[in-house]
């Protein structure tokens, strides 16, 4: 017998040794997307911290950013928005964390409200269920989780790698990296915009935003009846609902898509805000990096606007300043010192220039254009020139294929096309001489320093646009961009 | 349900803990409840075709049982012959009605006569080569005494059913399994961890070695033309191990399975790829099937006791038909003749091989003879998987014509990493190919490396067995999005 009771005793040790190691490697080969955007959720729900759910799709996750809505108003709001995300994922996924804290507020965006696909796994579904890994894998197995694979998925085998997403990870075992690793220590990268992803694209087309004059869906649709299970589950709890269209290029099913989470919205007496029907918010063509998703520039836009909303309707405490909430205080230092160091140095001349939009506004900077340049056909950097200040001195030089310059500083911008006499700008960090000589010589000196000409140097003298950013009378990035049909080769001193 | 699944696995430890619980005398009637379970589970429907070649089988031996007499052995004899005709018509349906028609099509088509109409597709069930072998050889051992007949339906209904064995063997022999089975072993601790690490070696061999090589053989026979050289010579040799490691991997889970009950199933394989002879290497490769073939064709066919001609015609006859029955098409025919020759010729020569050796004076002895002897024959070996492989015997002649010209830059060149697989995955591969063929020697040398194991202390003992479990999980191939191959065997 205690020979028995021995061997059932090392045998428990051993499934328990075994097992475990298995949960570490579990760990170690997960894809790291799951953690990496909801880690943060679960450490600060468990510190009841979360006053605002924002579900969605793509365009909250690249739409809506808590670090700001802290930042401007205190509000502290996660951002739970799923990549491919319908109404069915996003009611799961509000479902899930509903396990670990309750809000004051869920923003539910209404994009996808017309589609009309039971599941997830569906053919047909324009969605791709792999995609709900980002949603689900990190909430742990429990019964929520389980009923909310069991709604979403209709293949029995599409189920299991839900439930244990070893099934799929354990093929990453070539792709380790130390990050990955790093997730069994704890010290893993994750995600400090609160589940936010900005994006720092813009798009190259010229689009014009249509409004169909369009009513409402014409059925009930998967869509129009899991925004109503949101609502229904809000308003059982206490939770505020503010149902939300977060903008873009809308069709005309998009539009009555939108039309109609309005209609349901004031069916349940829940706040709407269709973004799609307020002119202004965004510039389609500057803000956006492609017709369904904001860039960051959008996204600063659309929430400052929902920020002033919700701090105009809701009496969401303002958290700035407490203590407790030091780790939202070191996000935001963290993103906008961030925004800080990207308008330097970015390869890209259009995220550079957007970054310059969006974060210079205090700084001064000169952008300059060389004569006979091609850059001139190029509409991108038209329209985020102008959008910086460039006018009517810029259509001259478009015009004449002369060179240009373009002078911003504390917001305040000034522009000069073509060759001609000395131009002084007076600025907040020093005296800028600009002399354009030719199209390819020009001059810039600094504070009467003669012997230096920023704009000019024998091995970049062919750059179609340089940037530099000046701080305190000095240049403190220089970035020259070479054109070839609208590829720009980037050059940095 | 493959041997590749949680559900097997999960089904597996419900199996193995009821029957260790349910008393001893009707432990036999639980294995056959879930080997019926595991079949459904497999084949759906056609599980009832397996329940009427049990029955078949057991009325067949019940029938010789009461003509036993002398007066009634013509009777005895018929009623041998009708259950053996009966187990072959329902093999020849299934397996051989599609491949005789589309013969028949392309002779007509060869004489320009008006062919026949093709045929709706006939679904070959799970492992029916294995199991009407095994029911046979049970009814051959009854009408030959070696046995008495299975009065007890259920316990012979399992015989034929046993759930490792059903998908691809090994084809057991009545005397051995039947007596298990009656008297079932009480737990053993022993006997549970050799099983377990039987059935890891077995999932070591197939899912981190057999499934990726699948995929670069699949990748190359799929498109052959467009490789040539060392590309398809190295092809060619990782078929040569894919369908090692798949059949051994299985028969080593099946075996590994038995074991934990307490029931020992016959060795499938021994290093086959270390065999010196062809004769050896049928000595290793496939034992059960081999041994079948020699006690239930080769020996009633005459075996060596006809004369030297018949001897060699005895031999052809029982590799054609060894191919035939690994699959209904010419490759696998002439794959078995291919074999039935190499024989042959190796022992009409085998006086000149002889005086060879004796004329250069090599010592049988030595590492580099018997190193050469093992080269030549994987190299036969291999030469006959090609036609096995193959689906069209174009493709066969192909793959042989242009695996002999040397690129051997397509090692260097990255080459290999193109063929479907990552580079990390062929690295790993080659490894584990390296690591299998050093166990197997050991193996061939008397040592076994879980006896090896057993001596270490514990904590050591565990850290193996842990970190094998985890290797095999995490690197070996399964899981969605991965089609793992199934056991190449389990289609024959």
């Amino acid at each position: 017998m205690k020979k028995k009771v021995l061997l059932a005793f090392k045998t428990a040790v051993f499934l328990l040794l075994l097992f475990g190691c298995l949960y570490m490697v579990s760990l170690i080969v997960e894809r790291k997307s799951s953690y990496d955007k909801n880690e943060l959720f679960f450490k600060e729900a468990k510190n009841d911290h979360i006053d605002a759910f924002i579900l969605g799709s793509s365009h909250v996750i690249n739409g809506i950013n808590p670090i700001q809505l802290y930042e401007d108003y205190g509000i502290t709001a996660y951002n739970l928005g799923g990549y491919g995300s319908v109404l069915l994922s996003s009611y799961w996924q509000m479902m899930m964390a509903l396990d670990y804290c309750t809000p004051k507020v869920v923003i539910v965006d209404a994009y996808m409200l017309e589609n009309d696909i039971r599941y997830v796994d569906d053919p047909n579904a324009n969605v791709n269920s792999d995609e709900l890994h980002l949603n689900i894998d990190r909430f742990p197995l429990n019964r929520t989780k389980l009923n909310a694979i069991d709604d979403m998925f209709f293949a029995q085998d599409k189920k299991y790698a839900f439930w244990a997403d070893f099934i799929v990870y354990h093929d990453r075992w070539k792709e380790l990296n130390s990050n990955d690793f790093k997730r069994i220590t704890g010290d893993a990268e994750i995600n400090r915009l609160m589940g936010a992803v900005m994006n720092y694209e813009i798009h190259s087309a010229e689009y014009t935003y249509n409004d169909y004059q369009t009513g409402t869906l014409p059925n009930e649709t998967v869509g129009t009846t899991y925004l109503k299970k949101i609502i229904e589950e809000c308003q059982s709890r206490g939770i505020n609902v503010v149902v939300t269209t977060v903008p873009f290029l809308a069709m005309e099913a998009d539009q009555q898509a939108s039309h109609t989470a309005k209609q349901i919205a004031e069916e349940y007496g829940v706040a709407s805000v269709n973004m799609l029907d307020i002119p202004g918010i965004i510039d389609i063509n500057s803000d956006m990096a492609d017709p369904g998703h904001l860039n960051i520039l959008g996204a600063s836009k659309v929430t400052a606007f929902l920020g002033a909303y919700l701090n105009n309707n809701y009496e969401l405490p303002d958290h700035r300043g407490d203590a407790k909430y030091q780790l939202w205080q070191d996000c935001v230092n963290e993103y906008y010192s961030g925004l800080d160091r990207s308008v330097n140095y970015n390869e890209d001349i259009y995220t550079q220039l957007m970054m310059l939009r969006l974060s210079a506004s205090d700084k001064t900077y000169a952008i300059s254009i060389r004569g006979a340049s091609s850059v001139y056909a190029d509409p991108t950097l038209i329209r985020q020139l102008k959008s910086l200040g460039a006018g009517s001195e810029f259509d001259r030089g478009a015009f004449d294929k002369c060179s240009y310059m373009l002078v911003v500083t504390g917001g305040q911008a000034y522009e000069y096309a073509g060759d001609g006499e000395e131009k002084s700008i007076e600025t907040k960090d020093g005296v800028l001489t600009y002399i354009p000589v030719s199209d390819i010589y020009r001059v810039l000196n600094i504070n009467g320093d003669a012997d230096n000409n920023y704009l000019y140097s024998d091995s970049q003298a062919y750059a179609d646009v340089q940037v530099l950013l000046i701080e305190d009378g000095e240049v403190k990035s220089h970035q020259y961009y070479t054109s070839d049909h609208f590829t720009y080769e980037h050059f940095m001193n | 349900m493959q041997f590749v699944s949680l559900k097997f696995l999960i089904f597996l430890f419900l199996t193995i803990s009821i029957y260790f619980i349910v008393p001893k005398k009707i432990r036999y009637v639980w294995l056959l409840l879930t080997s019926w379970c595991f079949y459904y589970l497999l084949s759906g429907k056609l599980l009832l075709l397996l329940i009427a070649v049990t029955v078949v089988t057991y009325f067949t031996g019940i029938q010789i049982d009461k003509c036993s007499q002398k007066d009634k052995m013509a009777l005895k004899k018929a009623s041998f012959i009708t259950g053996i005709v009966l187990l072959v018509i329902i093999l020849g349906y299934f397996k051989y009605t599609g491949f005789m028609v589309e013969t028949v099509r392309k002779i007509q088509a060869v004489l320009g006569l008006e062919q026949i109409g093709a045929l709706a597709g006939i679904v070959l069930p799970v492992g029916i080569s294995f199991y009407i072998f095994q029911a046979i050889g049970y009814m051959a051992d009854c009408y030959n005494k070696k046995i008495s007949v299975e009065k007890n339906y259920l316990r012979l209904a399992l015989f034929i059913s046993f759930f490792p064995q059903i998908m691809s063997g090994p084809i057991e022999r009545a005397g051995k399994m039947i007596p298990q089975f009656m008297e079932p072993k009480d737990f053993s601790y022993d006997r549970m961890r050799d099983g377990l690490l039987l059935m890891l070696w077995g999932y070591f061999q197939k899912i981190i070695i057999a499934d990726r090589l699948a995929v670069m053989v699949n990748h190359v026979y799929s498109s052959y033309e467009n490789y040539s050289g060392t590309i398809v010579f190295l092809t060619t040799v990782f078929y040569t191990f894919e369908i090692y490691c798949d059949f051994a991997g299985y028969s080593n889970i099946a075996i590994g399975c038995a074991k934990i009950m307490g029931i020992d199933i016959m060795k499938n394989f021994e290093q086959p790829y270390l065999s010196g002879s062809i004769a050896e290497f049928w000595r290793r490769w496939h034992m059960s099937l081999s041994s079948w073939l020699r006690d239930y064709l080769y020996i009633p066919l005459g075996g060596n006791r006809k004369g030297y001609v018949r001897k060699l015609i005895n031999i052809c006859i029982v590799f054609a038909i060894s191919g035939l029955w690994h699959g209904a098409a010419w490759t696998f025919v002439i794959w078995g003749l291919l074999h039935g020759m190499y024989q042959v010729i190796g022992i009409v020569l085998k006086p000149v091989r002889d005086a060879v050796v004796e004329k250069i004076r090599i010592d049988r002895n030595s590492f580099s003879h018997n190193f050469f002897k093992i080269v030549v024959t994987f190299m036969l070996v291999n030469i006959g998987w090609i036609f096995f492989r193959a689906t069209t015997f174009n493709s066969a002649v192909y793959m042989l014509k242009n695996m002999w010209k040397p690129t051997l830059w397509t090692l260097f060149d990255g080459s290999l990493f193109n063929l479907g697989l990552s580079a990390a995955d062929v690295r790993l591969v080659v490894a584990a190919l390296g690591l299998m063929t050093v166990i197997d020697i050991l193996n061939k040398k008397g040592i076994v490396v879980r006896n090896l194991i057993y001596r270490q202390s514990l904590w050591f003992r565990w850290a193996i067995y842990i970190a094998a479990v985890v290797f095999i999980v995490t690197l070996g191939v399964w899981g969605p999005g991965y089609d793992a191959a199934s056991f190449i065997y389990s289609s024959f």
